[in-house]
């Protein structure tokens, strides 16, 4: 099989080292079993780049760990000194960017052991594949996907693999209008726009940490509030669909404070000129279905 | 033997120990009560018992990566391989040799040839190395709190039987396109193993997946409380009712796993016969029955007092949810509930209202007996004083109701029961008393008397169809 090269970036926040390391371990382990099956990555480059108030690393600690990984991977660190956000942050560390493959990712994730050798399946097996997203798991996300191919309106980031020239072609994520919620569902549409295919490839799972409660639902966080209702409404204005947006604006003048905010906020970046030009005016990609961004199995 | 023993021969007690007595012996039953047990010196915490037949290498994978994930790693992980093919064999020593190196000396293929399904368990416990044992199956799927919810539980419930909550959610595997095995959730979680451990309830069915408990190793060492090898089916109920009535059971109220349910591939349900499972579950209850059961102190002779009697105290549980709602003229909504007061003596409550002169002038006065469900109210009694002293009493044959009168009962069979008073004149209430019995469940004559009612009005119904039809004959005729 082809040698491919691959660099994994994750933004980190306030994270806890050790399940930094846990996760670094998991990639490291599954690009050994790749080489060892013969899979196309025999090695990755890991870029950390710290969006938190102090560094999380020092020197010692990086070269520390690149020296018990060095066999499989090669650690980078930058401290940005602000909070970046997921956007801005994957697009600062892309610039100098030059394997075939980008992955980006939750720093905390866990790759399965065979992660690299079925997450690069749907890129030999065809062609004009734009991002393939892993299984998360044990919340496996209910959006719709063809089980047949995989084939799926939008992919999540919390694990991702596109080939670099895919992600550049696109000028990468949407640094200008989102911070945290829906960046990953507006490449994916940008993607499709331009002729490229989203596959979701079940076979490779990761374990993404969530919680639910006794009702059996995910509780969101106040920011994970408030970023989602800003991205909702920045996505309602940016893939062109006005009713939407109406609806989203009278909803969240009298809504929660989050929405309220989300909304002064919205406002205040049209009245600055701050908004981004709406695309897909003819509505052939974008797929609002009620509040979410694609059909849901259930 | 001394006089005293014979004369307490009989008695419950000593039938209970010398029960306990035959099943693990008078040295190990004394050793347990002293403690005297020792776990070797690296004993992990918990012991994982899996069992796989090497049918399932996608799910066993994704379960093992959710133990990868766990946030407490005191644990180790015996995948009993029952009568593995030399494939399946192969697929699962490569799956544990291909695990991140934080795994490294943690799962432990155990290959068992032979015996029921219980047979894997059996051998689990016997070469586990944990204080706990817990039973997680090779196709759930566990949060990174499992290990750490039961570990913080044992801190103050050490010996007893750890239960946490779990959730369960539909699952399918399917072929795609390219051969490959995909597995996908096809249903949003349910909370149905979202609730304490219920004693009484247990007894019945069983409500908890074997994941959601960890057992502790010293009853299996000490008790002997084994698994039955001739039960096919429900053998996880049957050891975990013998446990926890030795052990009690200690809840740890936090979700911490998925129970998948496969929808369309083979699974227990599928693989045994109904007749199979109905022998089974006889089988386990009459040897529940056959014994003498030690309850814990607390709730559980509570609810088996409650479920049992029927009586007001019965009620006890759910009367919280007695209501009274005030109507000043806005009609009944979220601000109109009033603050009560219970009392109950001979079985017979009182929710008392003492500060009614906020509302104003009163219109309308609701009664919910339950927020939900099936209940029966005897003998209801509504007086009130107003704020000049004067009491005024309400008939409960004059209030208008959703639910059935017989005698002095009302009788609710459908969701949202209530009854409503209309004030004649609006009133300036001070206080209110309302008195009444509760059952919460229907009489045992409901039936005849609906079926009967339900008779009455058909009946009169077309007597007079057919005495307007006479009646226009009649003048058809005349005319």
């Amino acid at each position: 099989m082809e040698h491919k090269t691959l660099r994994a970036q994750t933004i980190l926040y306030h994270n806890d080292l050790s399940s930094l390391k846990k996760s670094l371990e998991s990639i490291y382990n599954a690009v050994k079993i790749s080489k060892k099956h013969g899979g196309p990555i025999d090695f990755v480059d890991v870029y950390y780049g710290d969006a938190s108030a102090e560094p999380l690393f020092n020197e010692t600690t990086v070269a520390e760990w690149n020296s018990q990984f060095g066999d499989y991977l090669k650690l980078k660190y930058q401290f940005f000194g602000f909070n970046s956000g997921t956007s801005k942050g994957q697009n600062i560390m892309f610039k100098d960017c030059e394997t075939d493959y980008f992955m980006a990712y939750n720093p905390d994730v866990i790759l399965c052991p065979h992660y690299f050798l079925e997450m690069m399946k749907p890129f030999e097996r065809e062609s004009g594949v734009g991002m393939v997203e892993a299984k998360q798991s044990p919340l496996e996300h209910p959006k719709e996907f063809n089980v047949a191919n995989g084939i799926e309106p939008w992919g999540a980031m919390a694990c991702v693999i596109i080939p670099t020239h895919v992600y550049r072609e696109l000028g990468g994520l949407d640094e200008q209008s989102f911070f945290l919620y829906c960046d990953d569902v507006d490449f994916s549409w940008r993607l499709r726009l331009n002729g490229y295919k989203v596959v979701y490839q079940s076979t490779a799972f990761v374990y993404h940490s969530k919680f639910v409660n006794n009702k059996g639902q995910v509780v969101p966080t106040n920011a994970e509030v408030y970023y989602s209702a800003e991205a909702a409404l920045l996505m309602a204005h940016k893939w062109s669909n006005h009713k939407l947006l109406k609806k989203l604006k009278t909803i969240f003048e009298t809504g929660s404070e989050q929405q309220q905010k989300a909304l002064q906020e919205f406002n205040r970046r049209k009245a600055e000129g701050l908004l981004v030009k709406p695309l897909d005016s003819d509505h052939k990609i974008a797929s609002f279905e009620g509040f979410g961004y694609s059909k849901n199995r259930y | 033997m001394s006089e005293s023993a014979n004369i307490a021969k009989n008695s419950t007690l000593t039938q209970y120990l010398k029960s306990l007595e035959a099943t693990c012996g008078r040295e190990n039953l004394l050793k347990y009560l002293g403690g005297d047990y020792k776990y070797s010196e690296n004993a992990p915490f918990l012991s994982v018992i899996m069992r796989t037949q090497g049918k399932r290498p996608e799910a066993l994978s994704e379960v093992l990566l959710s133990l990868s994930g766990q946030s407490d790693m005191d644990f180790e992980v015996l995948i009993m391989g029952h009568n593995l093919t030399a494939d399946g064999k192969q697929s699962v020593e490569t799956i544990i040799s291909e695990l991140p190196s934080f795994m490294d000396g943690k799962v432990h293929l155990v290959e068992v040839t032979g015996g029921s399904r219980t047979t894997p368990l059996t051998k689990g416990f016997e070469s586990a190395n944990g204080r706990y044992v817990s039973i997680l199956d090779d196709d759930d799927m566990v949060f990174e709190n499992w290990v750490e919810a039961f570990h913080e539980l044992e801190e103050n419930n050490s010996g007893k039987i750890l239960h946490s909550y779990c959730v369960d959610q539909d699952w399918r595997s399917i072929e795609n396109e390219y051969g490959e095995t995909v597995l996908v959730s096809v249903s949003p979680f349910r909370p149905n193993y979202c609730c304490e451990f219920d004693l009484i309830k247990q007894f019945s069915t069983n409500y908890c997946p074997t994941f959601s408990l960890a057992f502790p190793r010293i009853a299996y060492d000490l008790l002997n409380i084994h698994f039955d090898e001739t039960l096919t089916t429900t053998e996880d109920w049957d050891f975990l009712m013998r446990n926890a009535l030795i052990c009690g059971v200690a809840d740890n109220p936090i979700v911490t796993g998925i129970y998948r349910k496969w929808i369309n591939t083979e699974n227990s349900a599928t693989l045994h016969t109904e007749r199979e499972w109905k022998k089974n579950y006889k089988y386990i209850r009459n040897k529940l029955l056959s014994n003498s059961v030690l309850l814990p102190i607390g709730d559980s002779t509570k609810k088996l007092l409650s479920s049992q009697s029927g009586s007001a105290n019965a009620g006890e549980v759910k009367i919280t949810e007695f209501s009274v709602l005030i109507d000043d003229g806005a009609g009944f909504n979220e601000d109109s509930f009033a603050k009560l007061t219970f009392k109950c003596e001979d079985e017979i409550w009182t929710a008392e209202v003492t500060n009614l002169a906020k509302f104003g002038e009163i219109r309308r006065l609701r009664i919910d007996p339950i927020a939900n469900g099936s209940v029966t109210v005897k003998g209801l009694a509504i007086s009130a004083t107003d704020i000049d002293g004067n009491k005024v009493r309400y008939r409960h044959d004059k209030l208008r109701t959703n639910g059935l009168y017989s005698k002095d009962s009302i009788i609710f069979s459908t969701p949202d029961p209530q009854c409503i008073v209309n004030l004649q004149d609006p009133a300036k209430l001070a206080n209110l008393a309302v008195n009444f019995t509760i059952h919460y469940d229907l009489p045992i004559n409901f039936f005849r008397i609906t079926v009967f009612r339900f008779c009455i009005k058909k009946w009169t119904r077309a007597v007079l169809s057919r005495a307007r039809r006479a009646a226009s004959k009649i003048k058809h005729l005349i005319r």
